[in-house]
């Protein structure tokens, strides 16, 4: 890399960092405005332009990195790209038919004061969200939803069942709101997907119970804890705020405390493959724990506020 | 006496107004995009080639154009490796950024045609 390569790199960077700092752009977008930048330079280089013109006239046609991060906090959402109506449609179709299947035929045996019941209202919420383009909702969705796919397909690989509909479903809303271009969800969304992944985790760390003479005992009593710190962890990274990140890092160690308690169980269960049982759920264990340590870092990096606020939350 | 007459200086010409090149953006872009894919900074090429230098676009200012136009489903972005060897997002028109690039047309059709039997008969 020469010299003058070397200052227009800096360049770059320290423009992508104001920009960065004002709008906290998603790193697709950021990757666009800097290969925009080094078109322009090299453009103006090319016609006879010296290097230090070059990269001041660069910035100044670009805008001011303020200007161009307020446009751009207009129509991208904190959390990221928002998806194309078809998708958003589309998954939220499927977790409006899961809903009402949930509500018809399960929720009469899991009660209306369940957990159960409180994940099928907010799906219905999220859903809603979705359609009116919420930037939330689709990190929120994914993370939950792509837990329960992977919770799913263990259960269904280590236990002779047939392929569960729910599994299917559940896949299809995954596969619309994959981001699957890299960088297209927002450090924020990232965060709030991880958080509701540890969340899917420790509902299913908390279906592990043994039958004593005194009832049913939970294995690992530590995931109730990160059960409630999950929840409102999400919903502190939705409202951008600092405190987000506490309970983000206290579920990440009550699911670590979780995670150890399980490993005790000697899963003598009579599963197809009580090995790879034993391994797949101490490994989604271990990954619950694990983003929601990295969830309570960028909930921190990206916090707004102490205390955040709702605003956003409708207006995003 | 008489009272010496300021003579107005000749105005140099001005550049488009900022609300017009607002306004006129997304036709632009699905215009552009029209002929085939493009990226950022092509488009903002063509604008300017397409406008004799007359439409200036603050060039930051094309990409929440561009993700606009991709949350309402008109446009959609993919990602090529470009000439240089790295990575670039193209984007291309989608079916309904053809059927809003025909209700655009339409409407600047009907402002221009207004515009031009207004000037005539002024």
């Amino acid at each position: 890399m020469t010299e003058s390569d070397r200052t227009v790199e800096k360049a770059i960077t320290t423009y992508c960092t104001e920009l960065d700092a004002e709008a906290e752009l998603a790193s697709r977008d950021l990757a666009e405005i800097e290969d925009h930048l080094r078109a322009l330079i090299d453009d103006l280089r090319g016609r006879g332009m010296p290097l230090g013109d070059a990269i001041a006239e660069a910035g100044r046609r670009l805008g001011a990195p303020r200007l161009v991060a307020r446009e751009h906090a207009r129509v991208r959402s904190p959390f990221g790209a928002r998806i194309a109506p078809w998708r958003a449609r589309s998954a939220a179709a499927i977790v409006a038919v899961l809903v009402v299947v949930g509500l018809v035929f399960d929720l009469p045996d899991g009660g209306v004061w369940s957990r159960f019941a409180f994940e099928l209202g907010c799906g219905g919420v999220l859903a809603i969200a979705l359609l009116a383009r919420r930037g939330w909702a689709r990190p929120i969705l994914l993370g939950g939803l792509a837990s329960g796919v992977a919770v799913m397909a263990l259960s269904e690989w280590a236990f002779p069942q047939a392929i569960s509909p729910w599994l299917v479903a559940q896949l299809g809303v995954v596969m619309f709101l994959a981001p699957w271009r890299r960088g297209e969800l927002a450090p924020a969304g990232v965060a709030l997907a991880l958080q509701v992944w540890a969340y899917g985790v420790a509902t299913f760390v908390l279906s592990f119970q043994v039958t004593t003479r005194g009832g049913p005992d939970l294995v690992a009593p530590a995931a109730q804890i990160a059960l409630v710190a999950a929840m409102l962890a999400t919903a502190g990274c939705v409202m951008r705020a600092r405190w987000a990140a506490i309970a983000s890092g206290l579920s990440a160690v009550t699911l670590g405390v979780a995670l150890a308690q399980l490993a005790q169980l000697s899963f003598k269960f009579p599963a197809l493959h009580p090995g790879g049982f034993r391994f797949g759920t101490l490994g989604l264990a271990a990954s619950g724990a694990l983003a929601a340590a990295v969830a309570a870092v960028v909930a921190w990096r990206g916090a707004r506020s102490l205390l955040g606020s709702l605003r956003g939350v409708l207006a995003d | 006496m008489h009272k010496a007459v300021r003579q107005p200086k000749a105005a140099p010409p001005e550049r488009i107004a900022k609300d017009l090149v607002a306004a006129s953006a997304t036709a632009l872009v699905l215009s552009i995009l029209h002929k085939g894919p493009s990226y950022g900074y092509a488009i903002i090429q063509d604008v300017r080639a397409l406008s004799g230098g007359e439409l200036e676009w603050s060039e930051g200012m094309l990409y929440p154009v561009l993700h606009r136009l991709e949350d309402q489903g008109l446009i959609e972005s993919y990602e090529e490796r470009g000439d240089t060897g790295r990575k670039r997002r193209y984007y291309r028109l989608r079916p309904d950024g053809r059927r809003a690039l025909a209700e655009e047309r339409r409407q600047w059709d009907v402002v221009h045609a207004a515009l031009t039997k207004a000037w005539r008969t002024a």
